[in-house]
């Protein structure tokens, strides 16, 4: 079966070991599990609230490896909403060739600051991929919860609108998205719970579920969590890389 | 290939969709899993675990899997259920979970314990974690610090012990202790999110690693991947679904 991983990135400026700077793993994903494209955005983790700059070098990076790997790998913007050139950036970006828009901690995604930005993904029809996540131990800085995706998804009925990580835990998210048509959902960077992915298809069916690595953390809970469930492979294919092809647009490219 | 790490029953906090052996060797077989060594996941939040290790007893005891008894050493019963299941359940092994469960590897009854499983030559399971801890919202898992996992190890070369689903990052903290032990082993379920899971750990430390999934709480073919596609010396990959070392 074809694999699109919809939930990848590359790191910025990171020290430590070469796996977690995301080159290496997707390499590894590529030739260890199949994995044809990837949906990248590159994010610097200790900048929770990334200014100007360090989201354009965000970006430039994925551009770099987009231009390397033009067929392996389509860039998904990463934005700050609380920038003043937030626009400016998608913009430049869209002329590059990116697919999409990736928000991470830096606002809540039902934030004010994220109706310009949603208004011109509509024009756009393009996807925006939102962190989302639910703990019970900590928060990452201004991190969405299912709850700000809801409110989103009912503000925009247009926006075509990624929900990641099975939302954090997917026994809180999926019951308060499930009635949003507008609202797809990836199962990245979890710890690869047997019964989530079960449980997200009978909250919303196979054809809003997306496979995702969130790398540079391993393909394989992820991969493995789609492969468990007892569906047809026609279902199965959908979550691995259709939903994927037909959300980005693929037979356009 | 042998899960030597896997659970039916119901778990407390949300549905795992396989819940008896029944569908626990369907899960298996389609994974190629021919055998299994299983605990209860009722036993993990019941106060008297008598009830559900019985339960597990009766489910599995015409079935080729084998009883891994879970039990918390704080239960004053805790050594009279551990020896009416070896007298009367054959059990394989024992499991703890004391992070899950809210207590210390230093506590005093579970050296009362560990001496029961010495004199009957039984593994000692420690589970580290149960389900993702930053979803646990009515338990909070505090698995063993560092020091805390090294002093057991250490202090327990006539135990034999099994760490089930360890993290990479514990699994490098204990690594001196564990490969100073003669017969401690980790399992397959913690072997995720991060490059080279199984082929980048040492040759020693691939010694150790057996085949187990955590199933149903983890995915199953996610640890059974690994091994497909990994590149993992072929004899190696046979003492880890066999746990040539282990049994």
């Amino acid at each position: 079966m074809k694999i699109y991983d919809a939930h990848a990135h590359l790191m910025l400026d990171l020290p430590g070991e070469p796996w977690y700077h995301g080159r290496p793993q997707l390499k590894r994903g590529e030739e260890l599990y199949g994995i044809e494209k990837y949906y990248i955005s590159t994010i610097d983790g200790p900048a929770l609230w990334p200014d100007e700059d360090c989201i354009g070098r965000c970006n430039d990076m994925t551009y770099d490896f987009m231009c390397e790997r033009p067929e392996l790998v389509r860039g998904m913007a990463y934005l700050n909403c609380r920038n003043a050139n937030t626009l400016d950036e998608l913009k430049k970006r869209v002329d590059q060739g990116f697919v999409g828009v990736k928000l991470w901690v830096s606002q809540l995604c039902d934030d004010p600051c994220v109706d310009p930005l949603a208004e011109a993904l509509i024009e756009l029809d393009m996807p925006v991929l939102l962190h989302v996540f639910y703990k019970s131990n900590s928060v990452y800085g201004d991190e969405s919860r299912a709850n700000h995706v809801r409110n989103l998804a009912d503000r925009y009925p247009d926006l075509k609108i990624i929900m990641a990580h099975l939302g954090g835990d997917v026994y809180h998210a999926m019951r308060v998205i499930k009635d949003c048509p507008n609202v797809y959902v990836d199962n990245s960077g979890s710890r690869g719970g047997g019964p989530d992915m079960r449980f997200a298809y009978d909250m919303v069916g196979a054809d809003r579920l997306l496979f995702g690595s969130d790398c540079p953390i391993d393909a394989a809970p992820a991969l493995g969590q789609i492969l468990d469930l007892d569906i047809s492979d026609e279902e199965k294919e959908k979550m691995l890389w259709k939903n994927a092809h037909k959300l980005f647009k693929e037979d356009m490219r | 290939m042998i899960d030597f790490n896997c659970f039916i029953g119901t778990w407390a906090f949300y549905p795992t969709f396989v819940e008896t052996i029944d569908q626990l060797k369907a899960l298996h077989a389609k994974n190629g899993i021919t055998g299994g060594y299983v605990s209860s996941l009722k036993s993990v939040t019941y106060r008297d675990y008598f009830f559900s290790e019985e339960e597990l007893h009766e489910a599995i005891k015409d079935t080729n899997y084998r009883h891994v008894m879970t039990v918390d050493p704080r239960f004053p019963a805790c050594l009279d259920i551990v020896k009416h299941g070896i007298e009367n359940w054959d059990i394989a092994a024992v499991r703890i979970v004391p992070g899950f469960q809210g207590y210390k590897l230093t506590d005093t009854r579970l050296e009362d314990l560990c001496k029961v499983l010495k004199e009957h030559a039984l593994p000692l399971y420690i589970t580290l974690h149960m389900q993702d801890d930053r979803n646990c919202y009515l338990v909070q898992n505090v698995p063993p610090a560092k020091e805390e996992l090294c002093s057991f190890i250490d202090s327990h070369h006539d135990l034999k012990i099994l760490l089930c689903n360890a993290s990479m990052g514990e699994l490098e903290n204990v690594e001196k202790s564990l490969l100073a032990h003669p017969a401690c082993f980790f399992d397959m379920s913690g072997q995720r999110n991060r490059m080279g899971n199984v082929e980048y750990l040492s040759r020693p430390m691939q010694e150790r690693l057996i085949f187990g999934t955590m199933a149903p709480i983890l995915s199953t073919r996610a640890a059974c991947l690994h091994l497909e596609v990994e590149d993992i010396a072929p004899e190696i990959v046979e003492r880890i679904k066999t746990g040539a070392d282990f049994v």
